[in-house]
């Protein structure tokens, strides 16, 4: 088998798995007890107009009409209309998804870019002050609640010291720039707006940093026992006794081989800090898919949920098949056959 | 340079003075002389030419903007109450921002329904009249006048001629008839407060400016419910019809109204921007106007708090503002926090048709047996006690005669001796929604108040859709149920007609299913009584019923928490419909 077959034997395996999570999904949010309807239709609202709701958005259907209902939609690129705004699900989720996928990739990016020197040094540095004080570092990343440290530094670099907003995706004077991707500071580099990118990355820079807190203890430890691992190994020794630079060693042979726990790590954080941004989004006000998931569960609004659902089914599901991948780069004894 | 919506609005201006008997010609001079704009000559052109011979007006030197000099007919209709034409302060227009936690979810005037939606809908749709002030007052924005027949059932409004849309054509009667028709046509949102009272064609265009109201029943409040009636331009609804839609998915986010802000920006979740029109046909404050506000979305406590020390927002709801930040804004210098009361009441509903709370000694056992003052405390003094099942704004309708029920632990263990269980001794539900702390901490003082005459309390949080269900049914319905009502329209009718009236029982409002043929008489007899006397008389019996009853216990109802800043000017707080942003202005 070579590796283009591998690839579409896992994009296909996929499928049953998308369809076990729509099942249970659909299942679970209409198993609850309430009325959406009667919730949608307003305080006072007459029975006739709470029966309309429910006609409105097939809720009177038997169960298997309505998932089979659903699953037409989804196939064909109606997923559904949230039954309290009334706005088509697929157009919510191209505003609030690619605001979350901007947070958490700058998080991510955040905690690997910092993260992964950290490590490096505080194996090389093991049991020495670098180590002790990177520990202290990590520990305090995985301890400390985002909610606390978002308002802290809410508190003291955006009101005590002026130096950052303390809320939103960009100025509400400049306005997001032209849209392309729906990344703000992709799309004001693809626009050329300036002074767009600067207002997007300083609102960017407190949330991003506080949601890669936990990640970045995560890839620092990661990175270091795996790095204390390969320290030791006879091919570093080799490496070295060629006279090979230190850095060349440390990254070439060392950090390659140490690499292999961190990028499952790093694939399986993403879709964790998808799911866990929504406490970061509510602090900070960035309008993303965590909170738009929050407030359409408390509102029993099924469409958004399991438009959601889906949306985070297919993300893990691409991360794994992207990580599984990726280790074949990263390591050439991996071979996919 | 001459936009679009200057040209429609020239075309629609040269239309309405065509009517008044003046000419093209005189037309055009009119706009010279009172437009005064370098950019007359191309209006003449994109309105097609003047009439030959025509004089093109020498080019001033300012941009041609009409105003309302110009717009304002020869008839001499006089300008509404607080309006003038331009504003005569020196106030240089500025945007302002408003923070709010709750987004705008959908604009469309007949199918969206909140506090957020309908502050943002009266800023780009007009109404026949508008609510203003505390206590609400009513005042004519589209009308001019209106009179009803004398059992309230018939009702003719006069339409102000001036009134245009933000397409330049001007707001006809048949506009009118047509909304009224969309909004029982698509009976969501504001529809339930028209539906028991008019139909899809109970409104019918009797000349261009002059609509008739032929309802189904006598109807009393209905000038109150009509500022819910937002008038949509019919021809632009009807240009965006899918599928016969009547625009329902175009105007979720776009608008087709002739209020005093169009839309600039819509960002879901984030913020939304609106951009004020200079020469709205009503006009403006005669201190200034805004240039436009952005309505942004700050959904925490603290980020609010932080957002308006940090200057970043002028205004915000409040309504998600804790009492810790509540405090904190109170001692900050250069803001101010609202101190009055709104129109929402806090009630622990009980059940009046199932278990120990159907009997009326144990229901007036519980309302003696709650400390109100406890409340009070709990909210840091930010709320009034009740005096009855109305807000303190509608008073008046309280019957003099009622005698609040107050914390007194004698009289609550005399009156559960008179009932049923003279000793206590059973288990009484209290549900409330899950992180409402205060809600939760009324429990608990119930829980220990209640524990001294031998009923145990089992707390239950709950999200609020399943609150909403469970208060369906008589079964299901929970014994003690905590409960925040707000109102759409300043009238005891909206309070006492959701909550006591038989009909509605099961709606969550109605979640003691209270059940009184005597009171329903009294309260469809109010309804149907146009003199204001005659209405205060009978929610005087009304109240004295629902007290000697002890349908709910009603605790308290608390203060506005709007907090605004020192900068901006012409804010009144008004406790119905969310906020409305033309008489804003922004200080230098």
């Amino acid at each position: 088998m070579n590796f283009g077959l591998y690839l579409l034997q896992r994009l296909a395996l996929i499928v049953p798995v998308l369809f076990g999570l729509t099942l249970l999904t659909f299942t679970l949010s209409h198993i609850v007890p309430g009325d959406p309807a009667l919730l949608a239709a307003g305080p006072a609202a007459t029975p006739q107009m709470v029966e309309q709701i429910r006609q409105e958005f097939g809720l009177d259907d038997p169960l298997p009409i309505q998932y089979a209902n659903y699953l037409k939609g989804l196939v064909t690129g109606d997923w559904g209309r949230s039954i309290l705004s009334r706005r088509p699900v697929t157009a919510d989720l191209k505003v609030f998804w690619p605001a979350t996928l901007e947070l958490v990739l700058a998080a991510m990016a955040i905690a690997v870019a910092i993260g992964i020197p950290l490590g490096v040094i505080s194996a090389v540095a093991h049991d020495r002050w670098p180590d002790h004080a990177s520990r202290v570092f990590a520990l305090m990343g995985v301890s400390v609640p985002a909610f606390w440290l978002a308002l802290l530094l809410q508190w003291f670099i955006a009101l005590r010291i002026d130096f950052m907003p303390i809320g939103g995706r960009i100025d509400t004077q400049i306005g997001p720039p032209d849209h392309f991707t729906g990344l703000y500071v992709i799309d004001s580099i693809l626009a050329r707006d300036f002074t767009a990118l600067k207002s997007a990355l300083i609102h960017l820079a407190l949330p991003a940093f506080t949601l890669s807190m936990a990640p970045l203890a995560t890839v620092t430890r990661m990175t270091r026992s795996s790095m204390l691992d390969i320290l030791g190994q006879d091919y570093m020794r080799t490496a070295r006794a060629k006279g090979l630079a230190e850095r060349t060693v440390l990254l070439r042979h060392g950090l390659r081989n140490a690499f292999i726990p961190t990028l499952t790590m790093i694939g399986l954080s993403l879709g964790w800090l998808m799911g866990g941004s929504v406490l970061v989004e509510t602090i900070f006000d960035w309008p993303g898919i965590g909170l738009y998931a929050v407030k359409s569960a408390l509102t029993l609004d099924f469409m958004p949920i399991m438009g959601i659902t889906f949306v985070y089914g297919v993300v893990f599901s691409l991360i794994n098949l992207l990580v599984d991948v990726l280790y074949a780069f990263v390591d050439p004894r991996i071979r996919y056959t | 340079m001459v936009d679009e919506r200057q040209v429609a609005l020239a075309k629609a201006l040269m239309t309405h003075f065509e009517t008044l008997g003046v000419s093209r010609r005189q037309f055009f001079k009119l706009l010279a002389k009172y437009g005064g704009g370098a950019s007359v000559g191309a209006l003449i052109a994109a309105c097609g030419g003047a009439e030959k011979g025509a004089e093109t007006p020498a080019a001033p030197a300012a941009e041609a903007t009409p105003t309302r000099a110009a717009a304002s007919p020869a008839a001499g209709a006089s300008p509404a109450a607080g309006a003038t034409p331009q504003p005569t302060g020196q106030v240089t227009p500025k945007v302002l921002v408003f923070g709010s936690g709750q987004d705008i979810s959908n604009l469309d005037p007949h199918v969206g329904h909140d506090y957020s939606i309908a502050s943002n809908q009266r800023s780009v749709y007009d109404t026949l009249v508008r609510y203003q002030g505390n206590p609400p007052e009513i005042e004519n924005v589209l009308a001019t006048q209106y009179e009803s027949n004398e059992d309230a059932s018939e009702w003719t409004f006069k339409l102000d001629p001036r009134a245009v849309f933000h397409d330049g054509t001007p707001v006809k009667a048949s506009d009118v008839v047509y909304s009224v028709g969309r909004l029982i046509r698509k009976n969501k949102g504001p529809a339930w407060m028209f539906v028991n009272v008019m139909g899809e064609n109970s409104a019918r265009a009797i000349d261009e400016h002059t609509v008739k109201f032929t309802l189904n029943t006598p109807f009393a409040p209905l000038p109150l419910i009509l500022p819910w009636l937002f008038i949509v331009n019919e021809k632009v609804v009807k240009e965006h019809d899918v599928n016969g839609d009547e625009g329902e998915a175009w105007l979720l986010d776009h608008e087709a109204g002739s209020g005093p802000f169009v839309i600039k920006r819509w960002q879901p979740g984030d913020s939304y921007e609106f951009e004020a029109l200079p020469d709205y046909w009503w006009g403006w404050p005669k201190e200034g106007r805004l240039a436009g506000y952005i309505w942004k979305i700050i959904r925490e406590s603290s980020s609010q708090r932080l957002a308006l020390l940090n200057g970043d927002v002028h205004i915000v709801a409040g309504l998600e503002l804790n009492a810790e930040d509540v405090q904190a804004l109170l001692n900050a210098p250069g803001f101010h926090v609202n101190n009055e009361p709104g129109l929402s009441v806090f009630a622990v509903k009980l059940n009046n048709q199932r278990g120990p709370t159907s009997d009326v000694n144990v229901r007036k056992a519980i309302s003696y047996a709650m400390d109100y003052e406890a409340v009070i405390e709990a909210l840091n003094g930010r709320a009034v006690l009740l005096e009855g099942p109305l807000p303190p704004p509608l008073k008046e309708y309280v019957s003099p005669n009622v005698k609040p029920y107050r914390h007194d632990m004698d009289k609550a263990r005399e009156y559960l001796a008179k009932s049923q269980y003279p000793n206590g001794g059973f288990e009484l539900e209290y549900v409330y929604v899950v992180g409402l702390d205060i809600e939760e901490q009324i429990g608990l003082i119930l829980l220990d108040k209640l524990s001294q005459l031998n009923i145990r309390v089992r707390m239950q949080s709950m999200v609020w859709p399943d609150m909403v269900a469970r208060a369906k049914t008589v079964e299901t319905a929970p014994d003690m149920m905590a409960v925040y009502s707000g109102t759409s329209y300043a009238d005891p009718d909206n309070f006492l007609w959701q909550a006591y009236h038989s009909s509605q029982a099961g709606f969550w409002a109605a979640a003691s299913h209270y059940k009184n043929p005597q009171l329903d008489k009294l309260l469809e007899a109010a309804r149907a009584a146009p003199s204001h006397d005659e209405r205060v008389r009978l929610y005087h019996q009304a109240t004295e019923i629902l007290v000697n009853d002890a349908v709910e216990v009603w605790v308290q109802s608390q203060l506005s928490n709007v907090v605004w800043s020192d900068k901006v000017g012409g804010y009144r707080y008004c406790p119905i419909m969310g906020y409305y942003l033309q008489p804003l202005w922004l200080k230098d």
